[in-house]
């Protein structure tokens, strides 16, 4: 059965502004239903590259399809009905300082629908407990929160508009291990369960090979490799080698152990 | 299903017949609205077995399964047994979650009655007050710091306060100034010309732009220019953990971050009162001579024969008090900055506030001692 590409990105050219050049046609295919991870060094764009299928920031060339709409040229109805169908959890949780978290996730709803006031709320405090965040603490202000929560109160309004397409950046960046490996729980259990297609940019080996379907590597300003993690790590790639052979990554690798 | 397509607009919709509720329509975030609203108004049967057919509904999304759980539950409070047909796996696990999801709401903040309220402002503004005096004591106590460590003195920062807050509002200070010589001498004009006495419009220019106008008005512009300045730039800093960063360190914040400010607000108020001064009798001259015909010559030889250095010293001398408050009360504001993008704004809306009104009554306060001893 062919799989069905959600995100397709071709040729893609970013230099910023001092001329120095981060992506250089570059590849990307995004299947649905699947958890593709992004890897690199520092400074290969891989936050960049979220960015720019967003459409917070705008490449140079090349062309990027979302959903089958090319977004480099779409006209702005197309794109604001787009906007609607992905939601992303920035890196340190944007949340919306001066509104409680409840507030945070009630916002997208308050805007694009026209749902009662109570309504609202009660879809606000389910999604939520999708994202497992204590309801207790939901009129808390995030400057009152923990960085575990902190994450999870920007997944709950990530997934507030019901979006197909969610992306992740630095999801576990910070927490506690006990922490870090319930949100991998918790974006496997959004992807089967929801059926959402997620793309993740992280560091953490252990969110690696425990939540993508695959990984792609950037490195010389294109992608180097899209593969599963098992098969990445032995690639013969010399950027992509040195990358996993150190000890962290070595360690990070499960043993003996039956997928 | 097809994803492909923008989600379609056709609503969520149940029809019930007999002991089968029928689902159909799109039952996504954006079609759920009416019936999310209006099922309680359908009319179910009540004890006893009802099936929730989903088999014609065309898209489903955790809201509209939210929905459905909902609907179950109100059937079920009506004491029915409730089976859902046509549901994945998945969409069951998730209607199931809804309904066994008891959550505890999360308490509100109390709401104090009215007079509760008041008392509490009151001594929270009294706490303000308390505060702000220790504040000007740590910044006291930072100065004779410096004063015993010449070598820890920032110079380097207080200069570019000086730049920043002194030569780069020397434009805007010296046109607002040449504007209300302008204004002020042909108000002053019209009254002195119908008595025959135009040449009086130079000591009333002369004492009231040496004495009032020049550092009032300079005052003003500059705490709404620099004073809101220091206290975003302090309170994005302290939102940011700069300030917390400095602590640990064991750098005073007071030392860093409000001495050079106010060092170099001391410096450039009075130096931009000046520049005032001089703008603002250039206004004054040019209308003298456009409106009343007094030459620039006659006017400064007049200017030279009236005016005392005094007048000028009496303005001058309030200008240091100004530069003071000015930086202090942004400084002082900043740091009250709490963890949210809006309490930076209102802490700069408060910081210029208060210093104008600060100002104006240190103005105020300088008149009175100035004619109790009859200067």
């Amino acid at each position: 059965m062919e799989k069905e590409i959600v995100i397709d990105i071709k040729n893609l050219v970013t230099e910023f502004a001092d001329g120095s050049c981060v992506h250089k046609g570059l590849d990307l295919t995004v299947y649905r239903n699947e958890i593709l991870g992004i890897v690199g060094g520092s400074g290969t764009g891989k936050t960049t590259l979220i960015r720019e299928i967003l459409l917070l920031q705008k490449a140079n060339a090349g062309t990027i399809e979302v959903f089958g709409y090319n977004i480099m040229t779409a006209g702005s109805a197309v794109i604001q009905a787009l906007r609607q169908r992905w939601g992303m959890m920035f890196q340190s949780g944007a949340l919306f300082s001066g509104l409680t978290v409840l507030e945070n996730v009630c916002f997208p709803l308050q805007q694009y629908t026209k749902l009662s006031k109570s309504n609202i709320e009660e879809l606000a405090y389910f999604k939520l407990s999708l994202a497992q965040f204590p309801s207790q603490s939901a009129n808390k202000l995030p400057a009152e929160l923990s960085g575990g929560m902190i994450k999870r109160a920007a997944v709950a309004r990530a997934l507030a508009m019901d979006p197909e397409l969610l992306f992740l950046d630095e999801p576990t960046a910070g927490l506690d291990p006990e922490t870090a490996s319930g949100l991998d729980e918790l974006v496997v259990d959004l992807k089967e369960t929801l059926g959402l297609t997620i793309v993740m940019v992280t560091h953490d080996l252990d969110t690696l090979w425990t939540t993508t379907d695959r990984v792609a590597f950037l490195g010389e300003q294109k992608v180097l490799a899209t593969k599963p993690m098992s098969a990445l790590i032995h690639d013969k790639h010399p950027i992509i080698h040195t990358y996993f052979s150190n000890e962290r990554a070595k360690r990070a690798e499960p043993h003996d152990e039956v997928h | 299903m097809e994803n492909n397509e923008f989600k379609s607009s056709e609503s969520a919709n149940m029809v019930c017949e007999q002991q089968t509720i029928f689902c159909e329509g799109n039952w996504i975030t954006q079609t759920i609205t009416q019936l999310a609203n209006a099922y309680r108004e359908f009319t179910l049967p009540s004890n006893t077995d009802i099936t929730i057919d989903t088999n014609h509904v065309q898209q489903f999304d955790t809201a509209g399964l939210w929905l459905l759980a909902k609907i179950t539950d109100y059937a079920k409070s009506l004491g029915c047994k409730v089976t859902i047909s046509g549901l994945q796996d998945e969409q069951h696990e998730i209607v199931n979650k809804v309904l066994q999801d008891k959550l505890e709401p999360a308490p509100t903040p109390t709401v104090y009655p009215f007079l509760e309220r008041m008392g509490k402002n009151a001594l929270a503004s009294w706490q303000l007050v308390k505060a702000f005096i220790a504040f000007l004591g740590e910044i006291t106590d930072s100065l004779l710091n410096w004063t015993r460590n010449i070598h820890k003195i920032r110079w380097r920062s207080i200069l570019s306060n000086i730049d920043s807050a002194g030569l780069q509002a020397s434009g805007i200070v010296a046109l607002l100034s040449f504007l209300i010589g302008l204004v002020l001498a042909y108000q002053v004009g019209i009254q002195l010309q119908s008595y025959g006495a135009s040449i009086y419009v130079v000591d009333l220019l002369g004492i009231s732009l040496l004495r009032e106008f020049s550092p009032l008005l300079t005052a003003i512009i500059v705490a709404g220019r620099s004073g809101s300045a220091f206290a975003a730039q302090i309170g994005t800093m302290k939102l940011n953990e700069e300030v917390d960063a400095l602590k640990t360190f064991g750098i005073s914040p007071t030392e860093v971050l409000v001495l050079p400010k106010i060092l170099g607000l001391t410096v450039a108020l009075p130096l931009l009162t000046i520049l005032a001064i001089c703008f603002s009798l250039f206004g004054g001259i040019v209308m003298s001579k456009m409106m009343l015909g007094i030459s620039p010559v006659d006017f400064l030889k007049r200017f030279g024969d009236v005016i005392q250095l005094k007048t000028l010293l009496l303005g001058e001398i309030k200008t240091p008090v100004f530069a003071l408050l000015i930086a202090a009360i942004g400084c002082f504001q900043g740091f009250l900055v709490t963890n949210s993008a809006a309490s930076v704004g209102e802490r700069t809306t408060i910081s210029v506030v208060h210093s104008i009104f600060m100002i104006i009554v240190t103005d105020a306060l300088f008149s009175i001692v100035y004619s109790a001893l009859g200067i």
